[in-house]
């Protein structure tokens, strides 16, 4: 059994515990938040061991792995506590609020040889893996630009005190809604070489950006162009749609389905020419306990798989790959103009 | 309970193999005329159960079952609380005290006496109950003889082993509404199982079963060996898994599975409710 333990018990954090508390390879030896209120709810409807401080949970129960799902512009400190006393971790998106410190922790974390996961969960989401293959196996030949969007209505109405509008609480919808289509992007096409006309607007906020518009240009002639926008108040909740333009066609995909159209029949992918249709019904197999996703009990097994068996390679969702996407959010950044 | 209850997710944009139908199909029904039109067609056919979220709509919708008895004289609704994305998104930004404030009765006396005690003392159990009764507020007057928990609140505490609150919402929805507790869920084996160590027996559990193994966990081999146990009263949904399965394979699949009492569709055209509880008929004998 792997001794695990969640710090930050939001709405990730939660649900997170509540996956891991029913994967029989792991134990859960104590869980920590800041919310007194919270931890009492917990102590008398769970067994959990609760403590409102992480330092005191990683002495006293000396986890073999942890979830951090604690509030962003925590997450370097508490991280790098854990790295020092070789605790394998699983820190929720995005890695830091500042690229820099997504770097140190990078570093950190190769050079002692700890597990380490981000949870980008878009890259357990059934129809954006199969793009990534679909992409390997160049079915739409030489790919020249993509669109990418991500919109929702995670902030609609003016907010003086929410931390969504305060940038250095990790606030603005670049490091929340932006991060999980950035890493996406990173996930395909690796990162840019140049961003230009970058633009953010603020809608709703005070400080911070509620909706970004930027251009990416990559190495091999590839382009794409970003719309991210958290104050889209027709939108049920977040969504991502990514449109690849290549020489063979086409592919247009979401959370749901991959639409793909190619110019001859393909008949390694068993595609017609013309317009071929994937469903996540069809993509995506049951996992084992269901909440709220199967992404988010894959990303989970996957990160207990690695904290069992310790390997170094292939990992899909690590610090490296996540400190790409920081990456790309600081260079948007440094070039947007405020509009 | 009937064989068949529809349901209300096409009428605000949930739609599970495409978003862009979702949304289409939220600016058809933005009007609430338009849901009563699909509805009042199903009523003819005699599917008089409408299972629903509590989205702010939906009072719309019981406004107009109120406001004509004798229309819907033995309409019923089964109520899915709580409505997720309200919670969740006040928890992000106001916290969970805030949150509580914001939901908890507003009458400033109220909160003091039930309300700002339990929160003050930490009753948790009082806190749930004072919630339940904010959600059910709008279904005064209706016949609610079932009122689930929704899903992600299910498999959220059953993966957590909450066993006071599934317990106390059990013995809550009994005895304050007089109503069966339901629970939506992705995971039917094993809360079928935990729900007996609470002591719930034969629980009302509504859950995705279809022929492809969509929202299956545990699989599909699994969910029809509880199925066939007849251990509690089962309504499928996602039958049609959002339209990847072709509704005669479809229906015919969760027909012929004896332990299924009921099956919760969503439809948004009358030929398409025609043909459903067609269906159903044809291949339930």
């Amino acid at each position: 059994m792997i001794r695990t333990s969640v710090i930050g018990l939001g709405k990730m954090g939660i649900t997170h515990l509540s996956i891991l508390n029913a994967n029989p390879e792991v134990t859960i030896v104590g869980v920590c938040d800041k919310s007194g209120f919270l931890l009492d709810a917990l102590k008398k409807t769970t067994s959990f061991i609760c403590y409102d401080n992480y330092e005191e949970l990683v002495e006293k129960q000396k986890p073999q792995c942890a979830v951090i799902s604690t509030p962003t512009d925590t997450h370097h400190a508490i991280t790098k506590h854990l790295l020092d006393r070789n605790v394998d971790v699983f820190v929720e998106k995005p890695l830091a609020v500042k690229y820099d410190d997504a770097l140190e922790l990078t570093v950190l974390a190769d050079k002692r040889g700890i597990q380490n996961q981000v949870g980008y969960h878009n890259r357990f989401v059934s129809t954006f893996s199969y793009v990534k293959q679909l992409l390997e196996d160049e079915v739409i030949g030489n790919v020249f630009h993509f669109y990418a969007e991500v919109n929702g209505p995670a902030f609609v109405k003016e907010s003086r005190t929410s931390w969504r509008s305060k940038t250095t609480e990790g606030g603005g919808c670049l490091l929340d809604y932006g991060s999980h289509l950035i890493n996406l992007i990173n996930y395909y096409f690796g990162v840019p070489t140049t961003i230009i006309g970058s633009i953010k607007k603020k809608i709703f906020s005070v400080d911070s950006e509620d909706a970004v518009f930027s251009n990416l240009l990559f190495n091999n002639n590839i382009t794409g162009s970003l719309s991210i926008n958290w104050s889209e108040q027709t939108y049920r909740r977040m969504s991502i749609v990514i449109t690849i333009l290549g020489k063979k066609g086409k592919i247009i995909v979401d959370s749901q389905e991959c639409k793909i159209f190619v110019n001859k029949e393909d008949r390694r992918q068993l595609f017609k020419k013309g317009w071929n249709f994937k469903y996540i019904t069809e993509l995506t197999k049951p996992v084992d306990f269901f909440v709220r996703g199967e992404e988010y009990t894959r990303e989970l097994s996957y990160f207990v798989g690695r904290v069992n068996s310790k390997p170094i390679e292939n990992n899909i969702n690590s610090f490296e790959n996540s400190t790409k996407t920081s990456l790309v959010i600081d260079m948007i950044l440094k070039d947007a103009i405020w509009s | 309970m009937d064989r068949l209850l529809i349901g209300d997710n096409q009428f605000f944009g949930v739609n599970h193999t495409s978003d862009e139908k979702g949304r289409q199909n939220a600016i058809r029904f933005s009007d609430t005329r338009e849901i009563m039109k699909v509805l009042d067609y199903a009523y003819e056919l005699g599917i008089t159960t409408f299972v629903c979220s509590t989205h702010s709509r939906i009072s719309e919708i019981c406004d107009i079952i109120r406001a004509n008895p004798a229309k819907y004289v033995d309409y019923k609704v089964y109520p899915t609380i709580p409505d997720v994305h309200k919670y969740a998104n006040a928890l992000g930004d106001l916290g969970i005290i805030g949150t509580l404030r914001e939901y908890l009765p507003s009458n400033p006396l109220a909160f003091l006496t039930k309300g700002g005690l339990a929160v003050a003392t930490k009753d948790f159990i009082s806190i749930m109950e004072m919630l339940i009764d904010v959600e059910m507020k709008m279904f005064r007057g209706i016949d609610t003889r079932a009122i689930f928990m929704q899903n992600n609140i299910t498999d959220l505490l059953l993966g957590l082993g909450m066993k006071d609150v599934f317990v106390g919402f059990s013995n809550y929805i009994r005895t304050k509404y007089n109503a069966a507790p339901g629970f939506m869920s992705m995971n039917l084996p094993r809360l079928l199982s935990y729900l007996r160590e609470c002591a719930i027996e034969y629980p009302v559990i509504c859950s995705s079963i279809n022929r492809i193994e969509f929202r299956m966990s545990g699989g599909k081999e699994l969910y029809e060996k509880v199925i066939a146990e007849e251990k509690c009263k089962c309504i499928a949904m996602q039958v049609l898994a959002a339209g990847a399965i072709r509704p005669e394979e479809a229906f015919e699949y969760v027909c012929k599975q004896k332990g299924i009492a009921s099956i919760l569709f969503g439809s948004s055209s009358c030929a398409n409710i025609q043909n459903t509880k067609a269906l159903v008929e044809r291949y339930s004998i």
